[in-house]
């Protein structure tokens, strides 16, 4: 049959399910990106797991986020004061 | 920790995850899952990539799958060639236009057509990121020679290949956009689909102009900013700030003079992260006019509760930058200027820690407020207790677990959160509860509703909440639910919620947990009895009785792990 983009790039990574439309499938990501926000939880959940090495190609984390997390705060006051 | 278990870390000052990760990591053809909703950015280099929360980020490092349901396929079929000074964002303007913030929900929107051949990586990319507002799973544009460029560009071409549909593929739906026929579009407040031609609102005073985020800062954008900035001033009524997104498009910049030009014509330009996009600095003045290159202008969302935040592409906020007033930057009547991506790209070797050798010699520090996550014990068998809330319609992630500058730092140290969770709802419940050894929440419709963060289920049931007796529940909390195993019930007959008290000593047999059944819920305390069931699937209703998601993924590591021993 042929196929898309979008059902070619799944079938890639296709580990549960089949693709028909509103079924669920489950797909194992080659690449994870996380942040410095969210990224926390990961991280605890990760330690909780007792993961000693992640089981991806390649997984990234990112400082971006809360890098300015006291000007984060400062808004949030400002914020309830308005 | 990343460095012990195998993970690559940005430098601070590297830049904004999503386009640092287009320039150095992105392969087409490869499965992206990011712990951030703009992940899907990376559709642009030709990756299926989906942005989830915390939790389910974890779940795909161990190697676990990620569940969802197979979307529809919506083919946007790009023809024609975009006009000086109507620059990629229009396009996801127009899109958002056509299909509203909720058009993409279950679907997937795939690129094609002649037209793609007229983008970049970068302009692709600036498309398949703000199509998360559309509400679509992700964006894809299919891998080509531009994508092959861009990857020879950061010295990964051998990381290329070609992806696209095969012809004659079959869609759920098409949309059709000539892309010579696009003008400059702005998203009116506060709604990133309010999307009308920036010469209707030409003329109104704006008091802000933020430029850049993961949306809109390639090395493309920051020299068309420039183009329009040289030898010009900001307004004097406008504050005007650059968010850059990577240090290598600042090296680039800078190199080629546009960064000075854009600094000269007095635009503060910060470091490469979210910042304003996300709230964390540069919020507008009250009732402030903000006109801003992001992809959300959400109430309150730039950190100011009045705001009035205007979505536009680069060339309009530069233009509205000189004027003070939103203008369409085709009114300027200055020169296009043509980009041609580099050859090659500055390459900088500093901008990512490998993760360690010697994962067995890096000890992990963590600050006073991160504490480990308690353990979750297997669901008891009898659930009894007394009803330690009585709560009305409603109860948000927010009530559960409050917000605000006094608990943010403390999110993740769930022990200390744990003394405020339902604060705002009853002072004493932490105290209450601890005491209680187990208890139970009864609550009205929606239960749950808001934001996605796990902490609102962990909190209860680390102060020994078993179950939530509810009308319904909101979905995204309840899927928290069964990741950290607290039962999530729902009334048969609606109206035992009024034949229940604060106090009520009450008693479930959960022995047998199974889809669809019926539980009767004995009350000691005033000697009635009624029904009740739970909204959850058989693997989910597993999930609680084994203490959550978690606790399954741990025992199946666990046996893995035994089974490699032996």
């Amino acid at each position: 049959m042929n196929k898309t983009l979008t059902e070619k790039l799944i079938s890639k990574s296709l580990v549960e399910g089949e693709m028909i439309r509103g079924q669920r499938i489950g797909v194992k990501a080659h690449q994870t990106l996380s942040h410095d926000l969210n990224g926390v939880m990961s991280y605890l959940v990760l330690e909780a797991l007792e993961i000693d090495r992640v089981k991806t190609e390649v997984s990234v984390h990112y400082t971006d986020h809360r890098f300015r997390l006291i000007l984060k705060i400062q808004t949030i006051m400002n914020l309830s004061m308005a | 920790m990343t460095s012990k278990i195998g993970v690559y870390a940005s430098n601070k000052g590297s830049g904004i995850c999503h386009q640092l990760h287009l320039e150095h990591w992105g392969i087409p053809g490869k499965t992206l899952i990011g712990g951030d909703s703009h992940t899907v950015a990376a559709g642009g280099i030709g990756m299926f990539s989906i942005g989830v929360g915390g939790f389910d980020g974890a779940m795909t490092m161990a190697g676990e799958p990620f569940y969802f349901k197979m979307p529809e396929i919506i083919n946007v079929k790009l023809t024609g060639k975009l006009n000086p000074f109507v620059s990629a964002k229009n396009i996801i303007l127009e899109v958002l236009r056509r299909i509203s913030t909720k058009g993409g929900v279950g679907k997937v929107l795939e690129y094609s057509g002649h037209g793609v051949k007229t983008l970049n990586v970068a302009e692709r990319s600036t498309i398949t990121n703000m199509g998360q507002e559309t509400g679509a799973t992700t964006s894809v544009f299919p891998s080509d020679e531009n994508t092959k460029k861009w990857m020879k560009a950061y010295k990964r071409e051998k990381d290329w290949v070609p992806m696209s549909a095969d012809d004659g593929a079959v869609y759920d739906g098409v949309i059709e956009i000539d892309l010579s026929e696009l003008e400059p579009l702005i998203a009116l407040p506060s709604q990133p689909d309010k999307v009308v031609p920036v010469k209707e609102v030409a003329g109104r005073k704006i008091d802000q102009v933020m430029m850049g985020s993961c949306t809109n800062t390639s090395l493309h954008d920051l020299l068309s900013i420039a183009n329009i900035l040289d030898g010009r001033h900001t307004n004097k009524d406008v504050d005007a700030g650059l968010y850059p997104s990577t240090r290598t498009v600042i090296r680039e910049s800078i190199a080629r003079g546009a960064y000075d030009k854009i600094i000269a014509s007095g635009v503060r330009v910060f470091e490469p992260v979210c910042g304003g996009c996300n709230g964390c600095g540069f919020a507008p003045k009250t009732n402030g006019v903000s006109l801003r290159t992001t992809p959300r202008n959400f109430k309150g969302r730039s950190g100011t509760a009045t705001d009035q935040v205007y979505l536009v592409a680069p060339e309009t906020a530069a233009a509205s930058t000189v004027t003070g007033v939103i203008t369409d930057p085709r009114d300027f009547k200055i020169s296009d200027y043509n980009y041609e991506m580099p050859e090659e790209f500055i390459f900088d070797s500093n901008l990512f820690i490998s993760p360690s050798d010697n994962p067995d010699e890096v000890v992990i520090t963590k600050g006073p407020n991160i504490r480990p996550l308690p353990e979750v014990q297997p669901l008891s068998d009898n659930v009894s207790g007394e009803i330690l809330l009585k709560l009305d319609d409603n109860i948000t992630t927010d009530h559960i677990c409050p917000a605000g500058a006094l608990y943010l730092p403390i999110r993740s140290n769930i022990p200390e959160m744990s003394k405020h969770a339902f604060k705002v709802v009853d002072e004493n419940f932490a105290e209450r509860a601890n005491k209680s050894d187990g208890g139970i929440l009864v609550a009205g419709v929606n239960y749950g509703q808001g934001s996605s963060r796990e902490q609102a289920a962990i909190l209860p049931r680390y102060l020994g909440v078993k179950t939530v007796i509810a009308k319904d529940f909101a979905r995204l909390h309840l899927a928290n639910m069964v990741n950290w195993g607290l039962l999530p019930l729902t009334f048969i007959n609606d109206e035992d919620y009024e034949n229940l008290d604060q106090e009520d000593l009450l008693s479930i047999d959960a022995t047998e947990l199974v889809e669809g059944k019926k539980y009767t819920v004995f009350n000691k305390s005033k000697n009635i009895k009624f029904e009740v069931t739970s909204p959850l699937c058989q693997k989910d209703l597993a999930a609680v009785k084994a203490g959550g998601t978690i606790n399954v993924v741990k025992n199946k590591l666990k046996a893995e792990k035994i089974d490699n021993f032996k």
